[in-house]
């Protein structure tokens, strides 16, 4: 009996030793395995990642106050932009396979004014992108509906952006303001393209891996002012006119503008 | 299974550190409930977000109570914080008046004349983009500073302000029960007077009914109201007054609280506006644009006070803006570069009857907001 007991506990210890050299060895291979993938960084490094839009402008390759800065337009306007903004919606970035990652109920509003005007987009999945898209303008439910429903800091909240005239004329998808000369005398321009009629879209090239090896991204999208009245069309003021507030009568007017808008946009990374 | 001492105590550790991770909160504007941050001994006081308007930031950093608005309501209608203790902020704040003075230029305590025409006080918690008519006070609570100290109105010094209030046994209870504080500082009291300036909301015009479906306009208070926002084109035969680009209705405030020059004068400005607060030249003759709400009450109008009536506003905006004006507002010069509107009577007649339907009868005579010595 005491033969049998013996042979018993040897077996029990054989197989504890077995246990335990197995439950090393398994430890090891998870913990190599651990080792491995962090140098990779495959299990530290998020699926989805954060991209920050930074936008900035130019007039050419000069900075604008949107004081009392003076430049002078392709035909020959001279000009002082005192106000310039964009509220924007339908934000996508571009596959390289051509299709669109669209990034839902994100608003953004642009015042290049101020300084800091940053948009983050989260959630995207890592991918190689191609471009960006986005409508200055808002669809019709959005555009009519109730601004009150906005908290205190969004986009779309009136309070934000200054940019609402009411329930009936909705929002003023972007601005530009600022004064020209006419026959020497400073007179004002202003530009509010609004009503879904004119929503405008636009889409940016460009080349962005964003792959493993970024934890977080930032694009710079810089608006050049020159190209909003010197682009695809020669925009006069003088002859064309120094101001519409997009009633259909002046699509002539919107419709250039809103050509020439969609060419004011690049972006580096 | 069976969990000795040591294992005991191990849980109960685990489960503290959880539980107060769990309860640990992010102080942040996204999840802030003032309800959760004021203290039992006070009374909650929930500010009022009218139908229409717009949400606003809340201020995280004042509590607001029934207690501190009471608080900061006797400090408005109480002398005791001018020098020699004559004139509060209601003197030249009259209830009747939307909170503004009927008189061109306020008196202050030593008989000096202000310089601007005071401006009414309701809504003031959608101003975000500065106080007064130039703006340099960036919020109301440092608003509510510069009156005491300004030499032509209370002509005090915060310090000695505080001093009389550290004195009124009465005063130094109220503030102790609303901020702790056994020593009332500038804090303190700037905070008070936002709480009760806050509560200051008209949002019971006409107008506030219509979009309610509480009230409905007649049919010249209908016209009136299109004429206000309709754009003015003449080569497309359009007819409109314009008015809405600056005086947006948007969240029913009338203001787009922006600074702008309307074409009042021209050349060199007696009043340089906005330029004092920032330094620009292109800010030189601009002014804060005021509400147009509760306009029958508030007269007389403009940064200076220029015209007693509504009709002499209307005649100005109609026939003599200065359209050289320097900095004159795009959005103005847009609609009329060469010529004046020349509005005709009834067209005039129509946007003064729009107009009184932003007028608030109930705001003026709310009890809640008068004098509460009387």
């Amino acid at each position: 009996m005491e033969i049998l007991l013996n042979a018993l506990q040897k077996i029990k210890n054989t197989i504890m030793m077995k246990k335990k050299k197995l439950l090393f060895f398994t430890a090891m291979t998870i913990l190599l395995a651990y080792i491995q993938a962090c140098k990779t960084g495959e299990l530290v490094e998020p699926e989805n990642k954060k991209l920050t839009l930074h936008f900035s402008v130019v007039y050419k390759n000069s900075g604008i106050s949107f004081t009392d800065q003076q430049f002078i337009t392709k035909a020959n306007d001279t000009i002082v932009p005192t106000e310039f903004k964009i509220l924007f919606s339908k934000i996508a970035l571009i596959r390289s396979d051509n299709t669109d990652l669209a990034i839902d109920n994100v608003y953004g509003f642009v015042n290049f004014k101020k300084s800091a005007n940053t948009i983050v987009l989260d959630n995207i999945p890592k991918g190689a992108y191609i471009g960006l898209k986005f409508w200055i303008g808002l669809d019709s439910a959005i555009n009519y509906g109730d601004p009150s429903v906005y908290e205190a800091t969004h986009p779309l909240n009136p309070n934000v952006n200054g940019m609402h005239w009411n329930w009936a004329g909705g929002y003023i998808f972007s601005l530009h303001e600022g004064t020209y000369l006419n026959k020497g005398i400073s007179e004002g321009y202003s530009y509010h393209i609004a009503t879904p009629r004119f929503a405008n879209q636009i889409t940016i090239p460009f080349y962005l891996p964003f792959d493993k090896t970024w934890v977080e991204a930032h694009l710079y999208v810089k608006a050049d002012m020159e190209k909003y009245f010197s682009s695809i069309h020669n925009y006069s003021i003088k002859t064309e006119g120094a101001g519409s507030h997009s009633n259909p009568a002046q699509a002539n007017i919107i419709d250039k503008l809103n050509t020439n808008i969609q060419t004011i946009f690049s972006v580096t990374k | 299974m069976t969990i000795n001492f040591r294992h005991k105590k191990l849980l109960f550790l685990i489960a503290i550190v959880a539980l107060i991770y769990a309860c640990k909160k992010d102080i942040s504007i996204s999840n802030f409930d003032p309800k959760n941050t004021i203290p039992k001994s006070l009374q909650y006081f929930e500010l009022e977000k009218p139908f229409g308007f717009l949400a606003t930031t809340p201020l995280i950093d004042n509590r607001f109570s029934k207690e501190g608005v009471l608080l900061g309501r006797m400090l408005f209608y109480d002398p005791i914080l001018s020098a020699d203790s004559t004139q509060s902020c209601s003197s030249c704040h009259l209830q009747k008046n939307a909170f503004t003075d009927p008189r061109q230029f306020s008196i202050g305590i030593t008989g000096a004349l202000g310089l601007r025409n005071g401006m009414p006080l309701f809504n003031l918690n959608w101003h975000n983009k500065g106080f007064f008519w130039d703006g340099r006070a960036s919020n109301l609570r440092s608003q509510v500073l510069i009156p005491i100290e300004d030499p032509i109105e209370m002509n005090n010094t915060i310090a000695n302000a505080l001093t009389k209030l550290n004195s009124s046994s009465q005063y130094t209870a109220m503030f102790n029960q609303v901020f702790g504080a056994k020593n009332i500082t500038a804090d303190h009291l700037a905070k008070a007077l936002e709480q009760f300036l806050n509560t200051l909301i008209s949002s019971n015009s006409k107008f506030d009914k219509k979009i309610r479906f509480e009230a409905a306009f007649d049919d010249q208070e209908a016209d009136g109201e299109a004429f206000f926002h309709a754009e003015n084109i003449p080569a497309l035969s359009l007819r409109g007054a314009d008015c809405a680009h600056c005086h947006a209705s948007s969240g029913s405030l009338f203001t787009n609280h922006d600074f702008s020059n309307n074409g009042l004068d021209t050349g060199e400005f007696s009043d340089l506006g906005r330029f004092k607060a920032t330094g620009l030249n292109s800010d030189k003759g601009k002014f804060k644009v005021p509400s147009l709400r509760n306009l029958s009450y508030t007269a007389p109008y403009m940064h200076d006070g220029r015209f007693t009536t509504i009709d002499q506003v209307l005649d100005f905006y109609s026939d003599h803006v200065k359209l050289n004006s320097p900095n004159l507002d795009p959005a103005m010069s847009h609609s009329r570069t060469t010529f004046q509107f020349k509005f005709t009577q009834s067209e005039k007649d129509m946007l003064k009857a729009f107009l009184k339907t932003l007028d608030d009868p109930i705001f003026i005579a709310d009890t809640a907001k008068s004098s509460p010595f009387k």
